[in-house]
């Protein structure tokens, strides 16, 4: 008999193909986070200013954004952050490197972020502080001043003069204002509170409905349903659920909630303010709803696995000891699940914190006047539109006017949301991994 | 314990286990609920039209045809319905009612002059011939006002936008020798007719007295006074203008100012207007004059008079709104068209109905005056506009675009809506047609009219009137709310104005008005299809590769990494996928789009040459073994990555040595594709990456679920790794596989948000790598802020909606029965 030898005839090749596979799959999800990461994280650390002198005699002071060749072998070309948009009307600038004669790092050139036209960057010239008014007049690379109370500058630093520790401080500044600030400037600037409230709060919404019925469906499939056509039906029913698109949900919203339940609330008690709708507009409320149809599956799938990783011993222990059903489900069972119950809760909201397409139809915009959550009775406001982090991403990344200079805001948001949706999918999944486990053996 | 305690126990248990059922069961209910509810919204688009009769007046007839009623209008909340007469008056009647409100003399100084012919020029104009040779372009206005308590009025006011007179020396049957010349005049006074009044100073135009009390008038296409009816009694028939109305055909009474059966006169905006008469022996005068101030304010007046030779009996004719085209219909069936803007007549067609033996009887302009609607003699309707049916660059011709549902009996007369692309056919047997152009769709259908009287539709379309054939004003509320939609519409060839062939085309809204709503769904089925296409083309292998390796050969360290890397990897949201996809993919991929194919090409290249090397070389060493079984990927990795770095520095070389230092213009110069930046290969990256995670999932459970006992019988009788796998592990998984395949295609299908931020939005038929697409799903997000609640395009986005819920649904319970199926074969 011959001897197989020939590891193409044994196939080891394809072997090789399914590990090169999966080598790039792994490699593509870390060139995500990486991108994401390089992108965002250094977003907010202040970067060198170049004072470049060029061969016609002009002096241009920025940040170096960027270094590239029009074509592969051509000389470079660097795009420069010069700010200052209300002096010369763009963010940037595309200079040759042939066209620089110098190049240096004044200590006190100076980034001067300003509540209004973005910052300017330049040198300062005179400083009067005199309580309230202080003003503070700013010159461009090539002398242009401007003119700025303290009210209108937000912070101002000279970044090439700064310590490790300074930068590292104001990257801390930048990160807090990031998560406990109003947006500036169409939402290119500025923090994010409303969109990290409207979130948080469209989540918690959210759960409030989906979760009992998730649980109440699962429950009913595991214990209480016998195999049978209802059983099938629920099944297909959840396995649509979970599959039909977001958009869907979205339509579904708007034609339910928003035109049929929200209309219908307005007619019967807020017809005084017709034709202005209270209720039947977009709204929280109605966004929340929307995304518990949508994130129903998910506590159901998670809820029935974790029913079902429960030894049937323990059901018929409890059961033998004159437990009824319901006493078994609420003091036995349910106790037990609870690690699987709560890892569907965290991935439902995971998923419901990163869900877009629905609340574009159902309430959410890019600049709420006013939050849902506030200080006036009944600080509750389940009928108001919100902001959300999914959104502002999309609206700032794709909406704004001046795609360019937000480009880090957004990165940040981006690392901002992609992290607290990770970060819960990351727990959700070592619960329940910690679940399987306790139930491995099954030593009943 | 206690009874009553045992008791309230069992009851709580009783009470749990209903709401438990209930709510379980509701799930089942959330599913039928949200499917009925879009659908019930998208379902009216299929609707026919509503009309309900409206009494006029109850009780006595008020005999309109007795008294020769000639046209009908009513306003839009059906208040009060005005017609006009032969003799020269118009009354106004409220509905209900039957109240007479109004009745005056069109014309203050002709008292008893009779219209002779009425042609009707979009919405409230008519052009009315009297038997003195007058013409009178009018303008019916309805004006409602609602009083203090609410209740609701209106009165109308008819305005005399023109006048003129039948021009010299127009005979019986010919023009003298002035016709045919041009000539200029300075006017000095301004034109007041644009306050209301006419006062016109035309050759040939008495005087025309202040006009400001406005008379009535009202219209129809064209109708003619049979003379020598008895004695001129007022009992007027409508007919076709050219049929058999040969003035003195039957002795020339009342007068020989019958010289031509019709006239169409269309009053321009700054002054003077189109005057087209039309002539006993079947050719048209037209005379036409412009007024226009030059920068010092003096005003210019261009006159042109011309004959237009039709060599044709015509049996229809009609003009444009703004008195540019002249069309005409003859007995035979030829279709006739002339550009008369300039100082002649330019023939620019004469063509011929489709089918033989059929004569015009009736001709309208739709709505936009680009479409011509053509009645015949065998009662077809049809609709001709013009295209370039010869090449792209040829002139423009009449072609047939559209064939609308045809009448039993002759077309006697068109009307159309005034604010889409409505047509309503009249028939001489009395039936009524509402159809819409681009839909082809006969929304109504009505009996009982009488032909004789011009019927009418208020401006917005929301009442209908008309002359019953009992004699009385006939009344209807009409509710046609989506006519321009229907099967054909959405998913076929439809062939629009101003396009040179039938075309799949999504474009909801317009610069214009009066342009139609192009919505196939067709292209954004392709859009979502080709996404998905792309995205599967890429997931499929890789996932299906990926999965099978970690489920068969990976060690449980590795799976342990593994599985909730792909976790991860599912819970990335899609608006962060999308962003990246579009902010940093996609200009990366155009600046390199070489290198990815380099790369495409190097990969499987370096991947023998590695495979080749390691066999050789690496494998029989001791280090070698220890390191493969299980940690391929690891090893594969660094190679890759190579393999990447390689291509991305050769990749400009290739361009430079190549296509001469440009390869996206010499693929548009060598293959016509253009490179737009966001693509689909940038989409089938990012919605790839979106699909891997679900597959990758579902088939490394499937693979998983193959029994051990199976495997080990394969190795046993001496199978390798990867012979136990391909013949035995992946036959039995396959199920579970095309189960992956199903629910990752429903995903990718569904997706939206990559979609909407990587793909350009822009709804072309095109499967090239290079270009964009719209997507079903995101041509939602895209267009519902702008469609109104219940309007035409909100229920076809609704509709788009039904259809992504079908097909997902379809997929995921197909995939769920195949997985069950799948999970009890290996129960056991």
């Amino acid at each position: 008999m011959k001897k197989t030898t020939n590891s193409l005839q044994r196939g080891e090749p394809f072997i090789w193909m399914g590990g090169a596979a999966l080598a790039l799959i792994l490699l593509t999800v870390i060139l995500m986070l990486g991108v994401v990461l390089a992108n965002g994280a250094g977003a907010f650390w202040p970067a060198r200013l170049s004072l470049l002198e060029l061969k016609d005699g002009s002096r241009v002071l920025g940040e170096v954004t960027r270094r590239q060749a029009e074509t592969p072998h051509s000389a470079e070309r660097l795009q420069i952050r010069v700010g200052n948009r209300d002096m010369y009307g763009a963010d940037f600038r595309w200079i040759e490197t042939t066209a620089i004669k110098a190049e240096s790092y004044p200590p006190d050139a100076v980034w001067a972020e300003r509540m209004e036209h973005g910052p300017f960057i330049g040198f300062v010239k005179t400083e009067t502080k005199s309580g309230a008014a202080a003003m503070i007049v700013l010159a461009d690379a090539s002398g242009r001043e401007k003119t700025l109370t303290a009210g209108q500058v937000v912070r101002l630093y000279r970044p090439n003069a700064m310590s490790f520790q300074a930068k590292f401080g104001l990257y801390l500044a930048r990160l807090w204002e990031l998560l406990s600030g109003q947006p500036r400037e169409a939402n290119t600037e500025g923090g994010l509170l409303p969109a990290i409230i409207g979130t948080v709060m469209m989540v918690f919404l959210m759960s409030i409905f989906a979760f009992p019925l998730g649980v109440m469906t699962a429950v009913y499939l595991r214990e209480y349903a016998k195999d049978g056509w209802a059983v099938r039906g629920v099944r297909i029913a959840v396995n649509n659920l979970a599959g039909i698109p977001s958009i869907v949900y979205g339509i579904f919203g708007l034609g339910f909630f928003v035109y049929g339940v929200g209309a219908g609330i307005d007619r019967l008690f807020f017809a005084d303010k017709l034709p202005t709708p209270t209720w039947g507009t977009g709204g929280i409320l109605w966004a929340s709803l929307t995304l518990s149809l949508l994130t129903v599956p998910v506590v159901i799938v998670a809820t029935e696995e974790a029913l079902g990783a429960i030894p049937p011993g323990v059901r018929q222990a409890s059961l033998a000891l004159g437990a009824t059903p319901l006493q078994t489900l609420t003091r036995v069972l349910l106790p037990m699940a609870s690690p699987g119950i709560m890892t569907g809760f965290i991935l439902a909201m995971a998923r419901a914190a990163g869900e877009v397409a629905p609340l574009m139809l159902t309430g959410v915009v890019k600049l709420a006047p006013s939050l849902p959550l506030d200080g006036s009775f009944p600080f509750v406001h389940l009928d108001r539109k919100f902001m959300h982090l999914g959104f502002h991403i999309y609206d700032v990344g794709f909406q704004s006017p001046n795609v360019e200079a937000s480009r880090p805001m957004v990165f940040m948001t981006t690392l901002l949301l992609l992290a607290i949706v990770l970060v819960m999918s990351g727990t959700a999944v070592w619960l329940r991994n910690r679940m399987r486990k306790r139930y491995a053996g099954g030593a009943f | 314990m206690n009874r009553r305690h045992l008791h309230r126990i069992k009851r709580r248990d009783t009470i749990a286990r209903w709401v438990i059922k209930t709510g379980g069961i509701g799930v089942i209910f959330c599913v039928f609920g949200m499917l009925a509810l879009i659908a019930s919204t998208a379902l009216p688009l299929f609707f026919p039209a509503k009309a309900s009769p409206v009494a006029v007046a109850p009780g006595a007839a008020d005999a309109g045809a007795t008294n020769g009623t000639l046209a009908v209008l009513v306003d839009d909340d059906r208040l009060a319905v005005w017609s006009l007469r032969a003799d020269g008056t118009a009354e106004l009647r409220e509905v209900g009612s039957g109240k007479l409100l109004e009745k005056k003399r069109i014309r203050p100084d002709g008292a008893d002059r009779k219209i002779v012919a009425c042609e009707a020029a979009g919405a409230q104009n008519f052009s009315l011939l009297w038997d003195d040779g007058a013409a009178l372009a009018v303008k019916v206005e309805f004006k409602a006002a609602t009083a203090a308590d609410g209740i609701k009025s209106v009165t109308c006011g008819v305005r005399t936008l023109w006048r003129v007179q039948r021009p010299e020396g127009v005979t019986d049957g010919g023009i003298n020798a002035k016709n045919g010349r041009t000539e200029e005049r300075k006017n000095g006074i301004k034109d007041e007719r644009k306050n209301g009044r006419a006062e016109q100073d035309v050759r040939n135009t008495p005087d025309v007295h202040d006009t400001r009390n406005a008379h009535s008038a009202a219209a129809c296409q064209a109708v003619a006074l049979r003379p020598g009816d008895e004695g001129g009694a007022p009992s007027t028939t409508v007919a076709c203008p050219a049929v058999a109305l040969r003035p003195g055909n039957e002795g020339g009474a009342p007068s020989t100012t019958v010289a031509c059966p019709a006239v169409a006169l269309r009053p321009g905006e700054e002054g003077g207007g189109t005057q087209v008469w039309h002539l006993a022996d079947g050719n048209f005068l037209v005379i036409r004059e412009k007024t226009e101030s030059d920068p010092m304010g003096e005003e210019k007046t261009t006159r042109a008079q011309f004959t237009v030779e039709t060599a044709a009996e015509v049996t229809a004719w009609t003009l444009s709104r703004d008195g540019g085209m002249l069309y005409a219909g003859s007995a035979s069936g030829g279709l006739m068209r002339w550009d008369v803007t300039g100082g002649k007549a330019e023939l620019l067609d004469r063509t011929r109905l489709l089918a033989a033996g059929r004569g015009v009887t009736a001709l309208g302009l739709v709505f936009g005056d680009l479409s011509v609607a053509v009645g015949d003699s065998a009662g077809g309707v049809t609709v001709w506009s013009p295209a370039s049916i010869y090449g792209p660059d040829g002139a423009k011709h009449l072609a047939l675009t559209h064939t609308l549902a045809a009448h039993k009996s002759p077309v006697r007369r068109f009307f159309f809506t005034q604010h889409d692309k409505g047509v309503l056919s009249l028939s001489d047997d009395g039936v009524l047609h509402v159809s819409h152009m681009t839909s082809e769709r006969l929304m109504l259908e009505l009996a009982g009219i009488s032909p004789a009287a011009v019927p009418a539709l208020s401006a917005r379309g929301s009442s209908l009137c008309a002359l019953g054939a009992d004699g009385r004003t006939a009344l209807w509320s009409v509710r046609n709310p989506h006519p321009e939609v229907g099967a054909k519409v959405l998913f076929g060839k439809v062939w629009y104005e101003n396009y040179d062939k039938p075309e799949l085309v999504w474009q909801s809204s317009s610069s214009n008005d009066d342009a139609e709503a192009k919505l196939s769904l067709i292209p954004l089925l392709f859009g979502s299809l080709k996404a998905t296409f792309y995205a599967l083309l890429l997931a499929i292998p890789l996932a299906l590769a990926g999965a099978l390796y970690t489920s068969q050969f990976a060690p449980l360290e590795v799976k342990a990494v593994v599985k909730p890397a792909v976790e991860i990897m599912a819970a990335v949201p899609s608006v962060v996928i999308g962003f990246i996809a579009a902010l940093w993919l996609a200009p990366k991929l155009e600046a390199g789009i070489l290198s990815v194919a380099v790369f495409a090409v190097a990969l499987p290249l370096v991947f023998i040459v590695f495979m080749l090397s390691w066999m050789r070389l690496v494998r029989p060493t001791a280090l070698g073994r220890r390191i493969d079984k299980g940690w391929e990927f690891a090893v594969v990795a660094p190679v890759l990555l190579g393999a990447a770095a390689l291509a991305w520095w050769l990749g400009p070389l290739a361009e430079r040595l190549l296509f001469a230092g440009d390869f996206k213009l010499w693929l548009f110069r060598e293959a016509g594709w253009r490179v737009d930046q966001r693509n689909s290969i940038v989409i089938a990256f990012a919605l790839g990456f979106a699909v891997i995670p679900v597959l990758f999932t579902i088939a490394e459970d499937a693979f998983s679920n193959v029994p051990k006992s199976l495997k080990a019988a394969s190795l046993a009788l001496g199978a390798s790794r990867w012979q136990t796998v391909w013949r035995v592990v992946l036959p039995g998984a396959s199920p579970g596989v095309f189960a992956a395949i199903i629910i990752g295609f429903g995903r990718a299908v569904g997706e939206t948000m990559i979609v909407l931020m990587a793909t350009g939005n822009t709804p072309v038929l095109d499967w090239g790598p290079f270009s964009g697409m719209r997507t079903l799903s995101a041509n939602i997000a895209v267009e519902i802020p702008e469609a109104a609640a219940g309007g035409t395009l909100y229920r076809v986005l609704f509709l788009s909606a039904v259809l992504l819920f079908v097909l997902t649904s379809v997929l995921n319970t197909a995939a769920e029965v195949i997985r069950s199926k799948l999970r009890k074969r290996y129960a056991e």
